[in-house]
């Protein structure tokens, strides 16, 4: 019994004590920056992880998502999860991996409350870095864009320096007001005209600028153009038409980005197959009302839905709706969608056992197409040697247009160019809160491994 | 309300012990031991709630079926479904016996809908686990209560603390032979005014959170609230005065042991009930049910205020303040027998709240953007 008490006391004790410890530690830590936002936080967070380490900090940065790591030394270390994720695992990895000088964290939130308690009680952040605004956990962060905005903009800490990759005039405006409510710094990034057409180049410039504003350098070279190619997209040939995966991006705006790419190589009409799941009815609220936009502007003439509850799915729809079982047979659903010549964009949801069923049959049709066209030594997968020359789909993709014609970093309207100056005057040595530019270490250089 | 409160809070414990070393859930935190609690003070509150539970989570699943709504549009709907069932059993049981629980009702009804919105989140394993452990939480909750009424508690303890399942009125009072004399509840409105009323306050909280992004101090809290001042201008001193305690408490923990969520939401209910608990022993004259109930309010009201971001805690108070005179005076218009009168300085009060919270309305209206048309399903016009 006394053993018992002597733990209970002790576990009490130590639970009292893990506010303060953790912020001993945060405070050792010289920058701390969290990835928010909602597509490509992952990416970013290693892009980040990578430009620092290549400078020659000791960096630890935590990813969140399907496969969990932290990153240090250049090690990745998994990060064991038994029963739901909580935020208390960004206290226990960063008392496991000891004080960095650079720490990186992937907000892992999806609500408005555990946003605003990640960042106040277990980040701190010196610098909040928005990949984009964009309508996904729409049911725990809000019901549109706007609401979503709010949401990421009011859960940042007061003065905190914030970074942004949102490209929509619109939603640049709710993150401003926002922000400037609580006198944080904020800088809009903007894409060069040249890649305004490749989804996600937004979260690449967005990491540039903030490498750029925290250490005085961008990424630049070879290393960003490496980062927008992984970001690339382009149509997967097979015997029978062409098709594009974009399922595993599941929102609207990203898949969105995705066809405007796609439909740049000559496809201005697609045919659309949407995974549903039981699970995900806001995202398939919000595929129903893009899908009915695209039918508007005649980029889609009918979608195919599998999965699950395709039936609300498609009494909301204004277009023809193709409505098939969760247990659909893959090639079958794919041969229909493909067989009206017109290419296959798969979108909605990926994880299911149909979405793995296309995904081989995909495989399968590239392989064989392949064997045909050049023999059992086929080059590239997915490569789009055979398609045909680009048209212009100004008809389509006029409200693309915009942007400046180089890249530039635009501070919002409430913000001043002063903003940028604090750094050297602010109150901390060498720079404003959080972003104290630390004389580089010893080491590798950016220019060095790059060149 | 010892018995009662003793009930909660080791209710509240057990779905911390649940959520924490189990997983599981309990349909929410205060369902399993307010359904313990309801159950002692009137047997049939059991099967209202099962079916009540049943008709919301029917309601869901036929929603789910049929349409594409989610989120809290499923939850409101889930929780005005559930409501019907014991808001008008409880009808006909006041008809027969009007000293009966009809209070319950006000803050029982929600519950139902609760519990089915989060049943129905989960998939079937979890569900299977989740009911079963609450039905576990609350029999043995039950157990509890019904070993602790009996006539030696009642005569230690029952004129400590306005007296509830011990009291007079209480089925597991009677059925134990225990009956402590204690305050009667006459509410000052039909109940199913109350019900209206508590159901319009959670579609004026839901409206105001959606439209502005701004957390009131809780979802029936004011309506409730303001039921009760009514009749018990004390009331409102105990809510203003608790969640001001709660959210003090709550934030010191939060930065000591960085604790968020339902752990923390429980651990405010519990100080929620504690006060109640001591303002029962020492405070004003008011019915135990109303001070438990103002204890849980508080709870959740403090713990509100913690979850609202700093920049916006000025507006989610004062809103709530004036969306509460809203809610008072709209009760008083129809109200019988009310202690709250129009005075002059009650009209001063009453009015700069509602002027300071629509202040706020209007300054977060112009900052909303003006023009959002053009984002329409994801692709720009």
């Amino acid at each position: 019994m006394s053993r018992l008490v002597e733990t209970a006391t002790r576990r009490l004790r130590s639970l009292l004590g893990r506010g303060s410890r953790h912020r001993d530690r945060l405070e050792d830590v010289e920058i701390t920056i969290v990835v928010s936002g909602v597509r490509g936080k992952s990416s970013a967070t290693r892009y980040l992880y990578e430009a620092f380490e290549r400078r020659g900090y000791d960096v630890l940065a935590k990813i969140t998502g399907n496969h969990p790591k932290c990153l240090r030394d250049g090690e990745q270390h998994p990060i064991d999860r038994e029963g739901s994720v909580t935020l208390y695992e960004n206290e226990r990895e960063l008392r496991e991996h000891g004080t960095p000088e650079v720490l990186i964290l992937e907000n892992q939130a999806i609500s408005d409350y555990t946003n605003w308690v990640f960042n106040r009680y277990f980040a701190d952040p010196d610098v909040v870095l928005f990949t984009n605004v964009r309508q996904d956990h729409r049911d725990t962060l809000g019901r549109d864009r706007t609401a979503i905005a709010q949401a990421l903009a009011r859960s940042v800490p007061e003065g905190t320096r914030v970074i942004s990759g949102e490209q929509d005039e619109r939603i640049r405006s709710v993150l401003s007001g926002e922000l400037n409510r609580r006198n944080c710094p904020l800088t809009h990034v903007s894409l060069p005209d040249s890649r305004e057409s490749i989804p996600g180049a937004e979260v690449v410039y967005a990491v540039d600028a903030l490498i750029h504003r925290v250490e005085g350098e961008p990424i630049g070279g070879r290393v960003l153009e490496g980062y927008l190619e992984e970001m690339d997209v382009e149509w997967t040939q097979l015997p029978q038409g062409r098709v594009f995966n974009a399922a595993s991006v599941n929102d609207v705006e990203s898949t969105e980005a995705i066809r405007r790419s796609l439909a740049r190589q000559n496809a201005p009409v697609i045919e659309p197959v949407v995974y549903l799941r039981r699970d995900r009815r806001a995202r398939s609220d919000a595929f129903v009302s893009y899908l009915d936009a695209l039918a508007e502007d005649g980029a889609i003439e009918r979608a195919h839905v599998v999965g699950e509850n395709t039936d609300p799915f498609a009494r909301k729809a204004d277009f023809p709706v193709v409505e098939n079982e969760p247990d659909a047979d893959a090639d079958r659903v794919l041969d229909e969608a493909l067989e009206g010549g017109r290419p296959v964009v798969l979108m909605g949801n990926t994880v299911a056992g149909f979405m793995r069923d296309v995904e081989t049959a995909i495989e399968e049709r590239v392989a064989a197409r392949q064997q045909i066209e050049h023999g059992p030594a086929a080059g590239d997968v997915g490569s789009d040697d055979a398609g045909p020359d680009p048209i212009d789909l100004d008809d389509i993709d006029a409200s693309t247009a915009g942007g400046g014609s180089a890249r530039d970093e635009k501070d919002s309207s409430q913000t001043t160019s002063d903003d940028v100056d604090r750094r050297q005057d602010g109150d901390r040595p060498g720079g404003e809160r959080g972003i104290a530019k630390r004389p580089r270490p010893a080491g590798p250089t950016f220019d060095d491994t790059d060149d | 309300m010892l018995v009662a409160s003793l009930i909660v809070l080791l209710g509240l414990a057990y779905s911390v012990v649940a959520v924490q070393f189990a997983d599981v859930r309990l349909s929410g935190v205060v369902v399993v031991p307010m359904t313990a609690v309801y159950v002692l003070y009137e047997f049939s509150m059991f099967p209202l709630a099962v079916f009540g539970v049943a008709v919301a989570y029917a309601t869901i699943l036929a929603l789910r079926r049929w349409t594409l709504l989610f989120g809290r549009s499923l939850l409101i709907a889930g929780i005005v479904a559930g409501a019907l069932v014991p808001v008008a059993a409880i009808s006909l049981l006041s008809a027969v016996n009007p000293t009966g629980p009809v209070h319950v009702a006000f803050v029982g009804s929600i519950l139902p809908g609760v519990a089915a919105y989060n049943y129905s989140r989960e998939d079937r394993t979890q569900r299977r686990r989740d009911v079963l452990a609450s039905l576990a939480g609350i029999a043995s909750l039950l157990a509890v209560g019904y070993m602790l009424v009996n006539p030696t508690t009642g005569s230690l303890i029952g004129t400590n603390t306005p007296a509830i399942l011990v009291g007079e009125h209480s089925a597991v009072a009677g059925a134990r032979d225990v009956a402590v004399p204690t305050y009667r509840y006459d509410p000052a409105l039909p109940h199913w005014i109350g019900t209206l009323g508590l159901l319009l306050g959670i579609g004026v909280t839901e409206g105001i959170y959606a439209r502005w992004g701004v957390r009131l101090t809780g979802m029936a809290a004011l309506p409730l609230v303001a039921l009760f001042t009514l009749q018990y201008p004390a009331a409102l001193a105990t809510y203003v005065a608790g969640i001001a305690i709660v959210f003090a408490l709550l934030s010191v923990v939060a930065h000591a042991t960085l604790v968020y969520g339902r752990v923390l939401l429980s651990l405010g209910i519990a100080i929620g009930i504690v006060l109640a608990l001591g303002i029962g022993a020492v405070g004003p004259a008011l019915p135990g049910f109303v001070l438990l109930f103002l204890g849980l309010l508080t709870g959740v009201g403090g713990y509100n205020v913690h979850r609202v971001p700093p920049a916006e805690r000025r507006a989610a108070l004062t809103i709530s303040g004036a969306v509460f005179v809203w809610f008072l005076a709209g009760f008083w218009a129809v109200a019988s027998n009310p202690a709250v009168g129009p005075t002059i300085p009650v009209l001063v009060v009453g009015g700069l709240v509602t002027v300071l919270g629509l202040r706020e309305l209007v300054v977060l209206e112009e900052s909303r953007p003006a023009d959002l048309g053009g984002l329409r399903g994801g692709v720009d016009s």
